[in-house]
């Protein structure tokens, strides 16, 4: 029998080690391989021939009996069993616990959702939400802001040759004193008597009349309009056509007529269209006109007076040409004195006739509208009230949202935590 | 007989039998392995008692990936680590019921080799007593300890030859 030579009594690491180690010629089978071999840990050739080498060698069975005593030792540490609350306790848990369903023992693959199209349902719902609301948007915007296209025609018609009163100018009277201060003040005193113009009879109204019309045939009514002015000798001082898109027309002018033909353009204008409003007024200028024919007629005494001193005195050339100064600016207010006064007269004796004609729209125009006309006018208003329904929806959101926004991030960490709390309790039972 | 994989597969499909057979397998060594390793018996039975739950809660996603044996353990081992994690900084001894009293039922050789063991290294006292009480393989051992087998299979090698030295020191060391 081959030697095994292995140390005896070693204690230490290095001695340990030695005692491993065997010279391969004369020990094939080192301690580690041995206890392997024994805890049945060895492939099965490697094993066998340990076994063999066992049969022979009295040293390795030797160290085998150690091995098999050091565990017989260990099973010194017996322990007791297992109690019994511990066996209550799992089956209690066990009954409890959730099982699957037998079919589904592992968890399904997630399903494919139903498509549509090759897209998902979502997608479709999107974009269905989305043109719903486009849809919307686009029918109701046009109805809330229309751009009014405006037409201007040439406020065209020449004023019908009517024949206008004019007041005959106020003889001027004869002129008085010597220096041109002293003169210019008589000449102003002395003013006042006005007894100039011979049309003040009683007292002087500037007549105004405004007449609303709708009309379903414009063009028939405007034509009217004109005829009947003309032939009270009238014209016009402004017309304005304008023409919302599609169908109402308005017109808006301006008519002088004479103030004596007033009411009779009018009652006949009246009947070329149905009236929706009728104003008249009268302002009184009595008092303007007086006034302004006294001004007048002293700014005439004055120039004669200016132009006498020019005549007779010839004095130095500095007091001919304070004269001649003077002469100018009294002749500029003369002039603007003279225009007023005849605009004055003209108001009086033309009087201002406003008309605004309309054109009756056309969901007006038959009194039963027709039941495509009227299923039209309930879409536009069905889509506006959606598209009001929106904003009122957007309103309400931006208002409260960052409220809303706010409170939830303050209570969003403790109500996380609670719920994580519920939900671990949960989870225990 | 079912293995243990077959067991686990029948529990999941609704067989509370098959888990009452499977826990019947391993109430011992479970409590065994905490018990040895803790000092207190109650806490030990708690944490048998959750590594059971362990496995009773997450029987819906076993798959029989590895052996049974080696996921119980594996359960068995976290529960152990956060225990010793929990009591790290109330205990100072980390000693397993080593430093236990002697107890009325301890016999003085029990005694003798709950010392003995407490005197070795970590890592080389619980190969030992995963290969001895808890009889798993080295491939087990392997698994559960995270470290190839040469590595259990030196440890354990070391192991026996300390704990050996450590019974045999009271007497007067034999000749070889």
């Amino acid at each position: 029998m081959p030697a095994c030579r292995l140390e005896a009594g070693a204690t230490s690491q290095v001695d340990s080690f030695e005692d491993n180690v065997m010279t391969s010629s004369t020990h094939p089978i080192e301690q580690e391989e041995l206890m392997a071999y024994l805890d049945g840990e060895l492939p099965v050739e490697r094993a066998a021939r340990v076994a063999d080498h066992l049969e022979q060698c009295a040293e390795c069975r030797a160290r085998a009996a150690e091995f098999r005593a050091l565990s017989e030792r260990l099973t010194d540490w017996q322990l007791e069993p297992a109690p019994h609350s511990l066996t209550e306790r799992v089956a209690g848990a066990a009954s409890v616990v959730q099982l699957n369903p037998p079919a589904t023992a592992a968890p399904l693959p997630p399903q494919p959702r139903p498509r549509i199209f090759g897209l998902p349902r979502w997608v479709w719902a999107t974009a269905g939400a989305a043109c719903l609301v486009l849809l919307i948007v686009v029918v109701s915007v046009p109805t809330y802001h229309r751009d009014r296209d405006l037409v201007f025609l040439a406020p065209g018609q020449s004023p019908a040759p009517g024949q206008m009163a004019t007041a005959p100018e106020p003889a001027p009277t004869p002129p008085a004193a010597e220096s041109v201060d002293r003169l210019i003040g008589k000449a102003a005193g002395a003013g006042g008597g006005g007894a100039e113009s011979p049309v003040v009879t009683g007292p002087m109204i500037a007549r105004t009349a405004s007449l609303t019309l709708l009309t379903r045939d414009f063009e028939k009514t405007r034509a009217g309009l004109e005829d009947v002015v003309r032939r009270h000798r009238g014209y016009d001082a402004q017309l304005t056509v304008s023409s919302e898109s599609g169908s109402a027309r308005t017109l808006s002018a301006s008519f002088r007529v004479p103030a004596d033909q007033l009411d009779a353009a009018i009652s006949e204008i009246k009947q070329l269209a149905h009236v929706q409003q009728e104003s008249q007024g009268g302002e009184e200028v009595t008092e303007q006109y007086v006034d302004l024919t006294a001004r007048l007629s002293n700014a005439r005494r004055t120039e004669q007076t200016l132009l006498d001193l020019l005549a007779n005195r010839t004095g130095k050339l500095s007091d001919v040409l304070e004269v001649e100064q003077e002469l100018a600016r009294v002749r500029e207010e003369i002039e603007h004195m003279e225009a007023e006064l005849k605009n004055l007269q003209n108001r009086v004796s033309f009087a201002t006739l406003q008309v605004e004609l309309h054109e009756e729209y056309k969901a007006e125009l038959e009194m039963a509208p027709s039941l495509g006309r009227r299923l039209w006018n309930a879409v536009v208003a069905g889509f506006r009230t959606a598209a009001d329904s929106m904003v009122g929806l957007a309103l309400f959101l931006l208002n409260v949202g960052p409220l809303l926004l706010l409170w939830a991030l303050i209570l969003f960490w403790p109500a996380r935590y609670v719920w994580r709390r519920v939900r671990a309790a949960r989870a225990r039972k | 007989m079912l293995t243990d994989e077959q067991l686990m597969l029948e529990f999941q499909r609704g067989s509370k039998e098959a888990f009452t057979e499977l826990f019947g397998r391993y109430r011992e060594p479970i409590y065994g392995y905490f018990r040895r390793r803790l000092a207190d018996a109650a806490r030990a039975e708690e944490l048998a008692q959750e590594t059971f739950v362990a496995v009773l809660r997450a029987v819906a996603r076993y798959e029989p990936r590895a052996l049974f044996r080696t996921y119980l353990y594996g359960i068995a081992l976290l529960q152990l680590a956060a225990e010793r994690r929990r009591t790290a900084h109330r205990e100072s001894s980390l000693e397993p019921a080593a430093a236990d009293p002697p107890a009325p039922g301890n016999t003085e050789a029990e005694v003798g080799v709950r010392q003995a063991l407490g005197k070795l290294a970590p890592e080389d006292r619980e190969v030992l007593m995963l290969r001895e009480y808890e009889q798993l393989s080295y491939a087990e051992i392997a698994a559960l300890q995270r470290v190839p087998i040469n590595t259990v299979r030196s440890r354990l090698f070391r192991a026996r030859r300390a704990l050996k030295e450590l019974l045999a020191s009271p007497r007067a060391a034999s000749g070889g």
